[in-house]
């Protein structure tokens, strides 16, 4: 499990796609196995980005919601 | 019951995304149906034409003769296309005004700038460069088809080069402004519903009551593809850039699957005269294709749109497609008038009509085994990840 201290924030609001995706690439190469990044995004495109993103890199989505135009996941960099 | 079964239709419809290959067998048929209608699709004379007029507005060039935008059939179609999208954002609760950080919009109007300029010398974009003139047998889309290809490996490179080196550019603060809110469906479906009733019977019947017939028909052909487009998010530059990064090739299957359909359609118009057979035989093999193609696909990348992708993107509310929009507008207006004024525009290349020089059955063979190999290519890439970047 991860805990809240490994959380960090990627805001990608207002930015077009490819750039929530090409950023979120870089942040988690950064980052130790297991731990978690928040993704806050704006461009509806980043859902099915994201699907791609988990299946082509073995990183995980673990939470993902959308609130007032604001997409929102929590990926998990694979071990 | 008539309630729920609506209800159920547009959950369907406008909250559960469109398949990508759904969207290219359609694509591929409407291009053809277009061109059956009066001629193929391509996104950049409507945008020369907008950009005519800014050039005319300011004093730059004196053009009489210039058709009224809402009455040129291209500029007719990207309207369409650039509301249709805007319609079925709206009914899909996706639209919203997004300003991206300055770096980013002016990474959209340099884009833009270099779609514009490739578009002149591949004579269209990739849409009419590419897409339709590939369909209409001619070589110089297939000179372009490579030059976009180089294009997006430049620029994607480049993309995860600046995400690693410059990350500021796209830092910075941006603005999300008039999204949905709150779990209803708020006000926003319903504006998307009406627009889409002016769309597609309003301004049709205005139209063809002032006589305009054949700018009815355009104006419905933009209208479904923006919202093919907006709710399927099927997208040219990503069956280019995507092998190179993610490797994930969807949209480049579909989109050699929708090129496949569209040429099809297109040897049957020409074969059977119903078309002229120079018709989108353009005279750019190889230079103008290619090096069209390159900077297009170039710039298609560092925008994230190409021809049709920033008009439809830019109907969604991206400010950074705007951008695009605006600087590939400038961009091939006054590209061509520089090219024109020089005597370039002669020596770009040849007109090859492939059935000239192969036979029918040669030439269709040609573009559908370009096809078959573009899309056994993603296919492998994506299993191999020789070519990607993940």
């Amino acid at each position: 499990m991860t805990g809240p201290a490994s959380l960090e924030r990627l805001d990608c609001r207002g930015l077009a796609c490819p750039m929530p995706v090409l950023k979120l690439s870089r942040a988690i190469k950064a980052m130790d196995p297991g731990g978690v990044i928040e993704l806050l995004a704006t461009d509806p495109g980043v859902v099915a980005d994201l699907e791609v993103f988990e299946r082509r890199t073995g990183h995980q989505v673990v939470e993902r919601s959308a609130a007032g135009g604001v997409y929102r996941f929590l990926v998990r960099r694979a071990r | 019951m008539l309630g729920q079964v609506v209800r159920e239709q547009y959950h369907l419809l406008f909250q559960r995304a469109w398949s990508v290959w759904l969207a290219a067998l359609l694509l591929g048929a409407l291009n053809v149906f277009l061109f059956a209608f009066d001629r193929p699709w391509t996104a950049s004379d409507g945008a020369r034409n907008w950009g005519d007029w800014l050039l005319r507005g300011i004093g730059v060039i004196e053009r009489g003769d210039l058709l009224a935008p809402w009455l040129y059939s291209g500029s007719v179609l990207n309207l369409g296309l650039l509301a249709g999208a805007l319609a079925s954002a709206l009914l899909s609760r996706q639209f919203a005004i997004r300003v991206a950080p300055p770096g980013e919009l002016a990474k959209g109007a340099l884009g833009g700038l270099l779609m514009g300029v490739g578009a002149v010398l591949a004579f269209g974009c990739n849409i009419g460069g590419f897409f339709s003139a590939t369909s209409a047998l001619s070589l110089s889309g297939v000179a372009m088809m490579a030059g976009l290809g180089l294009g997006a490996f430049a620029g994607i490179r480049y993309l995860l080069w600046e995400v690693e080196h410059w990350p500021a550019l796209s830092g910075g603060r941006s603005y999300t402004a008039g999204a949905a809110h709150g779990a209803g469906p708020g006000l926003q479906p319903w504006l998307g519903g009406a627009l889409l009733a002016v769309l597609v019977v309003g301004l049709p019947w205005a139209y063809s009551r002032a006589g305009y017939v054949p700018q009815a028909g355009f104006l419905l052909f933009g209208v479904a593809f923006g919202v093919l487009f907006q709710r399927s998010r099927f997208c040219l530059v990503r069956a280019f850039r995507e092998p190179f990064f993610t490797g994930e090739g969807d949209h480049t299957r579909a989109a050699a699957l929708a090129l496949t359909v569209s040429a099809l359609g297109f040897a049957i118009l020409k074969f059977t005269d119903l078309k002229d057979r120079g018709e989108w035989v353009f005279p750019g093999f190889w230079i103008g294709g290619l090096s069209g193609g390159l900077l297009f696909g170039i710039g298609m990348t560092l925008a994230g749109g190409c021809g049709a992708g920033s008009i439809w993107r830019a109907g969604e509310g991206h400010v950074k497609l705007w951008c695009a929009v605006a600087g590939f507008a400038v961009a091939t207006s006054t590209a061509r008038l520089a090219l024109g004024s020089a005597g370039l525009l002669s020596k770009l290349g040849a007109a090859v009509f492939l059935p000239s020089v192969l036979g029918w059955g040669a030439a269709i063979g040609l573009v559908v085994a370009l096809m078959a190999t573009w899309y056994i290519a993603a296919a492998w890439n994506e299993q191999t990840r020789r070519l990607s970047a993940m």
